[in-house]
């Protein structure tokens, strides 16, 4: 079970590492202890439209509301994209969801 | 990308999303409706007035909306407001029902004679996930109109 966490935490670090360097996205919070678990924004497009596009590239995503409207809420945002990684995932994978989002940007361009 | 995902976001759906029809919040309108995904949280108001004109039948002017959804969601539910707006409540609902069928795959070959803007939708029937999307505020509206058929 360790091996699992430590696994998909390098993988939630990895991503959020990478994803700052790409423009105009950004991560909804920034907890110290948080699960392999990372939401983000993509300025000017709908987390459902960004979950098509990766969809659309095999990757699978989660965009909504999480069941979280209170929190959302009080956060004023109506709705996020959300990446999760299991043991299956690899820093492969992390990369092509980076370039996916990059590309997902000049479609909408 | 795949053909899928262009015929998905077709360049008549790009361009409602970018330039909506009528994209205007109203407090002062006469009917309000708001059409709500607590799923994915997209939530419009959809607002409009019915008149009546010189031959005594009611006509849906000054259609808006305004709220925050998806680029389906908001394409369709301007598309909706271009189609609906200086229509009767009875046209309005014939509409309402001609594009839910289409986008629900209900409709026969004699109703499959539509406007450029219900097929630039044919790509979400690819996309189920996405159907919710296409037919949020197009359900509202038929939903009100029903019920205004029923009164009258």
């Amino acid at each position: 079970m360790d091996s699992t966490v430590k696994h998909t935490h390098i993988l939630a670090d990895y991503f959020k590492e990478k994803i700052r360097s790409v423009n105009n996205i950004s991560m909804v919070g920034n907890p110290k202890k948080s699960a392999s678990i990372v939401s983000f924004l993509v300025d000017d497009i709908h987390p459902h439209d960004v979950a098509s596009y990766l969809g659309n590239s095999h990757i699978a995503i989660r965009a909504g509301h999480h069941c979280a409207q209170p929190l959302m809420e009080s956060m004023g945002i109506q709705s996020t994209a959300r990446v999760s990684f299991s043991i299956y995932n690899t820093t492969e994978d992390v990369d092509k969801t980076i370039n996916a989002l990059i590309e997902l940007k000049k479609f909408w361009a | 990308v795949t053909g899928d995902l262009k015929k998905l976001y077709s360049e008549i759906i790009k361009t409602h999303q970018s330039c909506p029809f009528h994209f205007e919040k109203r407090i002062d309108a006469g009917v309000t409706l708001k059409a709500y995904n607590p799923i994915c949280g997209d939530k419009f108001e959809l607002y409009f007035e019915l008149n009546t004109s010189n031959e005594q039948s009611l006509t849906i002017t000054g259609f808006s909306f305004y709220g925050f959804g998806c680029a389906i969601s908001k394409a369709s539910a301007s598309i909706m407001v271009k189609s609906i707006i200086g229509k009767s409540p009875k046209d309005a609902l014939k509409l309402c029902r001609q594009f839910l069928g289409f986008i629900n795959n209900e409709l026969t070959d004699n109703d499959l004679i539509l406007p450029d803007e219900f097929i630039a939708f044919s790509g979400v029937r690819d996309f189920p996930e996405r159907i919710e999307c296409a037919t949020l505020a197009w359900k509202e509206m038929e939903k009100y109109l029903n019920a205004e058929e029923k009164l009258n």
